[in-house]
C-alpha cells in the first residue's frame, strides 16, 4: 500500500455500534471507486466535469403534465369524485393567484399597535425567547447588575446540608 | 404545449433545443437523445415544447415503454411468489408486490386473480429490469388506484390515451355532458370505462375509440358532435 | 383502417369477458348487429387468376392459388394434388409465444383441409395428366393479414373464391412429352369442383342460450365455445367443429346448423356472382387490380355481399314484404314463438320428405328438391328468385307453402 493513501479504519473498528454511519460512508466510498475504476475507460474527464444543461425525463406523463387517468363524473363512484374534488381545490389552492387586500400589512399594524395588543404579543413573543435574550431582557429592564447575578447557578455549599 | 409543431426524424440533430440549452436548463423527455452537446430525436413525430424547456416527440405508437411515475392499466397474469406478473402492455411483464396494496400484511394479502384489471403506479422501469407497480402512494393509501372491477376495458393507441388526459381536454367533458360515467384511461393505451347501463357503456367506448385516428386540433372540433357518435 | 390490431388479444382480461357475456345475454353486440346478423363480405379479385382479398369488418384474408406439374402421391396415382398453406405471419403480434401461434394455424388448416380436401370438394381426377407420372398440384396461400374474429368463415370464403376463379393452362401429353400451354396459345382451363363448400361460425356463451354468428375477435376470445360447420350449397355437412366448454344441446346445434346451410348457400351464390362480374370486367378490359393495397384498400374493385345479394332482393316478390309483416308480429308476441320452433322440424318431416332426425341434412337428389324451398323465403337473399324459377311448374302452392313457412322458419331465426 502506497504511503499517502487515506488512513483507513480497521474492521474491527468498524463494527462497533456507534461507528455504523462512519461505516456506511466508507462503504460507498469504496464502491464509488470501484465503480469508477469499472468505467474508467469509458468515461472520460468531460463526462465527469462537464455541467450540463441537460435532464433526461422518459416519462410522457411528467413531462406532457397529464392529469390521472381515473375519473369519474355525476356521481358514477362518489368516492372518486371526493378525492377529485380535494384535488382541485388542493391545486387551486397552489396555483391561485394572491388576491388584493384591502388593508395594507402597515396599517395593520399600525392598528394593531394603536390598540394595545401588545400586552398578548408580548406574552407570546416570550414564549420564543431564547434564554440569552430573556437574560438580556432582564438585565435591561430591571439595570440591577445584581438582578443579573442572582440568576447565576450555585454551586451548593458543603454546609448547605 | 404550443400548437405549431415541427416534424423531426429519427437521425435528426435539433439545433433549437441545443441553442436554448446554453442559457437555461432544458428537459429531453421520450423521443430525444443527448450526444455530448448535440441533440438528437429518436423518434419520429412533432416535436412538443411545454414551458419553460420541456421538449419531446409524439409519436404515434402502440406498443408501451414503461417510465418511472406513469398510471398504468395492467392484466394481471399469474401469482409468482410473493409477487403478481401484471401485463401492462410493455415488452416485459411488470411485477407488483404483494404488500403493494392498501392495508396488505403478510397474513392480509388482496384477492387478485389472473384477468384482474388493475390502475397502478409505475415505480421503477429500467430496461434492463422489469417494471414495477404500486397501487399505493407514499403515505400507504389506495387513492385512486387499485382493482377496477365490472365495466368494460378496450386497447387504442397510447396517442388516444394521452390525448384524453391532457390537462383541459375537451373529450372527456363532453361525453359528462351526455352521460354520467366512470373511466381510467392508462398511458399504456388501455381504458376501462363504466356506465349505468351496458348499451351506455357500449356507446361511450365506440365515441372514444371513434378518436383514435384525429389529431389534437381535430379532436376539439370534433367533440362538439360526439353526441351523434354515441347514437351509433 | 385496421382499428382492432392491438397489440394484445382482446378479450383476455375479467372485465371484458363477464361485459361480453352480459352483453349476449341482452341480447346487444358492440358493433350494433342482431345475434343473428353477419358482417358485410367483401371480395376484391387480383389481376392474377386465383387472387382474392376477402375482408369482413377488420378481419383481412388474401389467398392466393397457384399450380404446378408434379409426381402424384403412390397412394392415389389418378388424383391431382390439394395443398392449403395457412401463413399467420400478418397477425404474429397476437400471439405471445409460439404454442399459441402454432394452435391459431393448426386449428385454420385442419379446417381448410377438412372443407376442401376431406369433402372432396375439387374434383382431383380431373388434375391428373398422365397417371402415375404427371399431375396438376394445386397449392392455396391463404395470408392472413388482419384478424377480428372469424378469420374461420373469411379463410373458407377465400379459399373458395380463390378457387373458383382460378384457371390453369392447358397441358396436352403426347409421346411422353408434356407440353403446357400459354394463356395466348390456348385458354386457360378453370378447375372442377363436385361441390362448393363454405364455413359458418357461431360463438355459444354460457350466460345466454343464444348463439351469436360471425364473431368479432373480442366475442371470439370471451365464448365459452366455438362452433364452425361447413355446408356446400346443396347444404349438405362437410365439416363440424365445436369445442369449448359451454354446454350446448341437440336443438342449438340444429339451430344453428339450419341458419349456417342458409347462409353458406347465400354465400356461394354470394361468389358466383362476384366472380360473373369479375369476368365481365376482365371482357371489358378494364382496370385490373394490382398490388397488395389495391386488393385490401377501399377500391371500387370491391364486391360487398350486401350490395350483391340485395340487388336481387329488389327484385320484384312477394317475400320481403310478407317478411317485414311477420318482423313485427313476431317481435310483437314473442310467447308464441317456442312453440312454433318445436313444430318446425316435424312439419318439415311429415309434409316435405322423408327424413330422419337430421331433418335438415337433405338425403339425395329428390329430397334436396324439396327442401330447398323450406329455407327459401328467410332473409337471406338470392334464393327466392332461383327456387321459384325452379318450381315453376307448381307456383301456386309453392307460394302457400313459402308463407307458410316463412312463418315458422322467420321465428325460428328471431329466436335463434
Amino acid at each position: 500500500m502506497p504511503a499517502k493513501s487515506k488512513p483507513r479504519l480497521s474492521r474491527g473498528v468498524l463494527d462497533m455500534k456507534f461507528m455504523q454511519r462512519t461505516k456506511d460512508k466508507v462503504e460507498k466510498e469504496a464502491d464509488d471507486e470501484q465503480s469508477r475504476a469499472l468505467y474508467s475507460n469509458e468515461i472520460n474527464q468531460k463526462m465527469l466535469n462537464s455541467t450540463s444543461n441537460f435532464m433526461v425525463e422518459s416519462s410522457y406523463s411528467i413531462c406532457a403534465g397529464l392529469i390521472d387517468g381515473r375519473l369519474s363524473f355525476r356521481g358514477m363512484n362518489p368516492e372518486l369524485e371526493i378525492l377529485m374534488e380535494q384535488e382541485l381545490a388542493e391545486k387551486q389552492g397552489r396555483t391561485r393567484p394572491e388576491q388584493p387586500k384591502e388593508v395594507s400589512d402597515q396599517d395593520m399594524v399600525k392598528a394593531y399597535y394603536a390598540n394595545k395588543a401588545p400586552t398578548v404579543s408580548g406574552s407570546m413573543s416570550k414564549k420564543f425567547n431564547t434564554k440569552k435574550d430573556f437574560k438580556r431582557k432582564i438585565g435591561e429592564d430591571s439595570e440591577n447588575p445584581h438582578a443579573t447575578r442572582k440568576q447565576h447557578f450555585k454551586k451548593p455549599r458543603s454546609d448547605d446540608d | 404545449m404550443s400548437t405549431t409543431s415541427t416534424i423531426v426524424m429519427p437521425g435528426e440533430r435539433i439545433a433549437a433545443i441545443e441553442e436554448l440549452a446554453k442559457s437555461k436548463r432544458v428537459i429531453l423527455g421520450p423521443g430525444l437523445r443527448r450526444l455530448d452537446d448535440t441533440v438528437v430525436a429518436s423518434k419520429a413525430g412533432p416535436l412538443r415544447h411545454k414551458e419553460p424547456g420541456t421538449f419531446w416527440v409524439d409519436n404515434y405508437q402502440r406498443r408501451y415503454i414503461p417510465a418511472r411515475g406513469d398510471l398504468v392499466l395492467g392484466i394481471v397474469r399469474a401469482k409468482a411468489g410473493d409477487l403478481y406478473r401484471v401485463d401492462i402492455g410493455a415488452a416485459d411483464t411488470a411485477s407488483i408486490s404483494y404488500l403493494a396494496f392498501e392495508a396488505a400484511t403478510k397474513k392480509n394479502r388482496p384477492d387478485l386473480n389472473p384477468g384482474d384489471l388493475i390502475y397502478a403506479r409505475v415505480l421503477n422501469a429500467s430496461a434492463d429490469i422489469e417494471p414495477e407497480l404500486v397501487c399505493v402512494n407514499s403515505v400507504g393509501k389506495r387513492g385512486k388506484l387499485g382493482v377496477l372491477a365490472e365495466g368494460f376495458f378496450f386497447k387504442c393507441s397510447l396517442n388516444l390515451g394521452r390525448m384524453l388526459l391532457r390537462e383541459n381536454c375537451p373529450v372527456l367533458g363532453a361525453l359528462t355532458r351526455e352521460l354520467p360515467y366512470e373511466i381510467a384511461v392508462g398511458v399504456n393505451g388501455r381504458i376501462w370505462l363504466k356506465a349505468h347501463s351496458l348499451k351506455e357503456t357500449v356507446a361511450l367506448a365506440n365515441a372514444i375509440s371513434a378518436l383514435e385516428q384525429s389529431g389534437c386540433a381535430e379532436i376539439d372540433k370534433i367533440c362538439g358532435n360526439l353526441g351523434d357518435f354515441l347514437q351509433t | 383502417m385496421f382499428m382492432n390490431s392491438n397489440l394484445f388479444e382482446p378479450g383476455k382480461s375479467k372485465p371484458e369477458r363477464s361485459f361480453v357475456q352480459l352483453a349476449v345475454k341482452q341480447n346487444q353486440r358492440f358493433d350494433g348487429r342482431r345475434s343473428n346478423e353477419c358482417r358485410d363480405v367483401e371480395l376484391t379479385f387480383g389481376a392474377d387468376w386465383g387472387t382474392v382479398a376477402v375482408s369482413m369488418g377488420d378481419t383481412k384474408v388474401l389467398t392466393h392459388v397457384t399450380c404446378d406439374m408434379g409426381a402424384p402421391a403412390t397412394s392415389r396415382p389418378n388424383e391431382g394434388k390439394l395443398q392449403l398453406n395457412v401463413n399467420l405471419g400478418g397477425v404474429a403480434f397476437l400471439d405471445e409465444v409460439q404454442t399459441t401461434h402454432d394452435q391459431r394455424s393448426l386449428t385454420l388448416n385442419s379446417l381448410l383441409e377438412r372443407t376442401f380436401r376431406s369433402s372432396r370438394s375439387v374434383d382431383l381426377e380431373s388434375l391428373c395428366v398422365a397417371a402415375e407420372q404427371h399431375v396438376w398440384c394445386i397449392r392455396v396461400d391463404v395470408n392472413v393479414l388482419n384478424h377480428d374474429g372469424n378469420l374461420y368463415d373469411a379463410s373458407t370464403i377465400a379459399t373458395l373464391a380463390a378457387l373458383m376463379h382460378f384457371r390453369r393452362p392447358d397441358v396436352t401429353f403426347t409421346d411422353d412429352e408434356l407440353r403446357i400451354y400459354t394463356e395466348k396459345e390456348r385458354e386457360f382451363i378453370p378447375l372442377l369442383f363436385l361441390h362448393y363448400p363454405v364455413s359458418v361460425t357461431y360463438c355459444i356463451y354460457k350466460s345466454s342460450g343464444q348463439p351469436i354468428v360471425d364473431p368479432t375477435l373480442l366475442e371470439e376470445n370471451a365464448a365459452d365455445s366455438v362452433i364452425v360447420l361447413s355446408f356446400n350449397s346443396y347444404q349438405e355437412l362437410c365439416s363440424l367443429n365445436a369445442g369449448g366448454t359451454a354446454p350446448t344441446n341437440v336443438r342449438t346445434i340444429m339451430q344453428c346448423a339450419r341458419n349456417a346451410a342458409t347462409r353458406c348457400k347465400s354465400l356461394v351464390d354470394f361468389v358466383r356472382k362476384a366472380l360473373l362480374l369479375d369476368e365481365e370486367r376482365r371482357l371489358q378490359g378494364g382496370r385490373l387490380v394490382n398490388g397488395l393495397v389495391a386488393l385490401i384498400g377501399n377500391t371500387q374493385h370491391k364486391l360487398s355481399f350486401n350490395k350483391l345479394m340485395s340487388c336481387q332482393k329488389q327484385e320484384p316478390q312477394p317475400a320481403p314484404t310478407e317478411k317485414m309483416e311477420l318482423d313485427n308480429e313476431s317481435s310483437e308476441k314473442p310467447e308464441v314463438e317456442e312453440i312454433e320452433v318445436k313444430e318446425e322440424p316435424s312439419k318439415q318431416e311429415t309434409g316435405d320428405a322423408p327424413m330422419d332426425s337430421s331433418g335438415w341434412l337433405p338425403q339425395d337428389e329428390d329430397s334436396q328438391e324439396l327442401s330447398i324451398p323450406s329455407d327459401a323465403s328467410t332473409s337471406k337473399a338470392g334464393k327466392g328468385k332461383q327456387n321459384r324459377s325452379k318450381n315453376k311448374a307448381n307456383k301456386k302452392p309453392q307460394q302457400k307453402k313459402q308463407t307458410d313457412h316463412s312463418d315458422s322458419e322467420e321465428e325460428a331465426r328471431q329466436y335463434i
